[in-house]
């Protein structure tokens, strides 16, 4: 490093310092975007593994002309057969049309004593210890269950069924905050009810659910229901866990930064060809050529006034970026992940650094901010001086 | 020395300089004249290295300097040439020591010797007292000897002024003429593009060159 030409940088800096204040303001609301998008896509991908915790090892639903149809019961009978599979149960659940709220809520049937469930049951219900005492039952997220409570005034919720008769069902508990994400519109009933709400009759299931004792397996063994039952769509738990993770991901994340990026990025090239090599900094790079500056020179000047205001902006974003989404849970940009439904879950962001991606973010606008002032410094160094020193 | 030898320097539609030869020795003061347009600036810049001949060779202290690559190019100037220009060329947001100090900033040479080098150049040109105000809050004689100063900062052998007096009144005329002849005293080599009569019969110039198109 050439401490004199960081010193001129730093004074060439302070000379023109309303320009490269705007262009640090620009970078950092650039980087604090992208950190805010990835604190928040890493955030949420956390919180959803909570709720995919619960999720079969591997799940077989009727698929018909790319239309999921209800599968027969009877076919559990054969999948249990299969070596390494350690049980095998129906699965019922289907969307509600909530018309009040204008959302559909997603009703699952359950036996909440099954062994399958008990350990992500304790970990989403709280105060469950009452569903022992009622035939029939529902389990709701907190705000859904606040919003029943204030619409009618009662802690029980009337389902419309099929053949136009209703069901109320007592609203028993609800789920814990950390799973409040998948969880918001979500409503565990009884098998029972849950059929009844549905229309599903006896001898059929909306997903046959697959256990198996060792994980190394779960491949193999779909594959076996897969060849055992051509007509159905067999997935295992970490499809459905990558799907999920990909929704947040690319649905919103990526278009979020790509979209601000190229905006952001492009305001600034667009900025500093307008007014970045005008007449006065042609003149400068012509002075110091004069005096005897090599290009090189030129460039490493130029260099370290991008990576002081590059740095600069950095350091400035990523403390706010994280201020905004784990201080002050991410007003508005997590609402953008996770939908504006009135039913929206309310739950606390976790904790995560994506580093790999933080670092990605200031690989890939570092660059494209210093070639726009690189560049055209470079071109004015190689170029004849004579007219500019005039 | 500098010698031109049937140099042409041509742009797309005009010919600053056509066919010209020249020839000064080594702590020679030579004041190029000639109407504006003729050229000297032209001159001035191809000595330098600043701008390439179209044809012809170019040899300044036993280097041609017609075909030097960019990055070599600044290096002749750094240490061979010391440029002085009509309008000053000062980077206004710097002080002037900062000025002053620029060319010494890619070398070796340690900040405390640089502003040690700057403050002996200020002392002799009047301006000490100046050193860290900005250069564009300077009046026209002192933003001139600011000037003055960086071109010798590298103590090179030749130093090239082009219209250095056609912004300054008589008596500070009278003060940059003394400045030249204190440089020719210590042996430099002398390049002084003007069209000023003043300059021209002062005496310092050990030779007038006329370049007339």
């Amino acid at each position: 490093m050439k401490a004199g030409l960081l010193e001129f940088a730093l004074c060439s800096m302070a000379g023109r310092r309303s320009k490269f204040i705007f262009v640090y303001i620009i970078l950092s609301l650039l980087m604090i975007l992208c950190f805010s998008v990835f604190f928040v896509t890493a955030s949420l991908r956390a919180e959803s593994s909570y709720t995919a915790d619960a999720l079969p090892d591997i799940s077989v639903t009727m698929n018909k002309g790319g239309r999921n149809e209800l599968i027969s019961t009877s076919r559990i009978e054969d999948i249990i057969l299969l070596p390494g599979v350690k049980y095998a149960e129906p699965a019922y659940f289907g969307l509600y049309r909530f018309d009040y709220l204008k959302a559909n809520l997603t009703v699952v049937g359950i036996d909440p004593f099954a062994e399958q469930y008990s350990e992500a049951f304790e970990n989403a219900v709280e105060q469950n210890k009452n569903i022992l005492s009622h035939d029939r039952w529902m389990i709701t997220g907190q705000k859904l269950a606040e919003t029943i409570d204030a619409i009618y005034n009662k802690k029980a919720f009337s389902f419309s069924q099929p053949d136009g008769n209703y069901i109320e069902l007592p609203i028993v508990g609800t789920f814990a905050p950390q799973s409040q994400m998948m969880s918001a519109s979500a409503v565990l009933t009884d098998v029972q009810s849950a059929k009844e709400i549905l229309g599903i009759p006896d001898g059929k299931a909306v997903q046959i659910s697959v256990y198996t004792g060792n994980p190394e397996e779960t491949d193999t063994i779909a594959q076996k229901i897969a060849a055992m039952f051509p007509d159905t769509k067999v997935e295992t738990k970490e499809i459905k866990q990558t799907a999920v993770s990909n929704l947040f991901d690319f649905s919103s994340g990526i278009f979020m930064l790509v979209f601000a990026v190229s905006l952001f990025t492009f305001f600034i090239i667009v900025f500093d060809r307008a007014s970045g090599l005008n007449m006065e900094e042609r003149k400068e790079i012509a002075v110091l050529k004069a005096v005897g500056y090599t290009p090189s020179d030129i460039i490493t000047v130029r260099f370290y006034e991008t990576l002081i205001t590059a740095v600069s902006a950095f350091i400035t974003a990523l403390p706010v970026a994280m201020f905004y989404v784990y201080g002050l849970q991410a007003p508005f940009l997590k609402s953008i992940f996770i939908g504006f439904s009135y039913i929206r879950p309310e739950f606390i962001l976790p904790f995560v650094f994506p580093a790999k991606e933080i670092a990605l973010t200031f690989m890939v606008t570092v660059p494209v901010y210093a070639a726009s002032i690189i560049i055209p410094a470079w071109k004015a160094s190689i170029t004849d001086a004579q007219e500019s020193l005039r | 020395m500098i010698k031109f030898t049937a140099v042409t320097k041509k742009y797309k539609d005009i010919t600053p300089l056509d066919n010209f030869s020249m020839e000064i020795s080594a702590g020679e003061t030579v004041i190029l004249s000639g109407r504006s347009g003729s050229g000297k600036t032209t001159v001035l810049s191809l000595t330098a290295a600043l701008t390439r001949p179209t044809s012809g060779s170019i040899e300044v202290n036993g280097r041609q300097t017609a075909k030097l690559p960019e990055e070599f190019a600044a290096l002749f100037r750094r240490e061979s040439v010391g440029m002085i220009f009509q309008n000053y060329n000062l980077l206004p947001n710097l002080s002037a020591i900062d000025n002053i100090t620029i060319p010494l900033l890619p070398t070796k040479i340690t900040m405390k010797q640089q502003n040690e080098r700057a403050c002996v150049l200020m002392e002799k040109l009047g301006i000490a007292d100046k050193a860290k105000t900005a250069v564009n809050r300077l009046s026209g004689g002192e933003q001139q000897r600011v000037a003055i100063a960086r071109a010798l900062i590298n103590n090179p052998p030749v130093i090239l002024a082009d219209e250095p007096t056609s912004s300054l009144d008589a008596k500070l005329t009278d003060t940059l003429l003394e400045i030249f002849a204190a440089m020719k005293a210590e042996g430099k080599t002398l390049l002084i593009a003007t069209h000023d009569r003043a300059v021209a019969e002062s005496g310092i110039a050990d030779r007038i060159i006329g370049i007339e198109k």
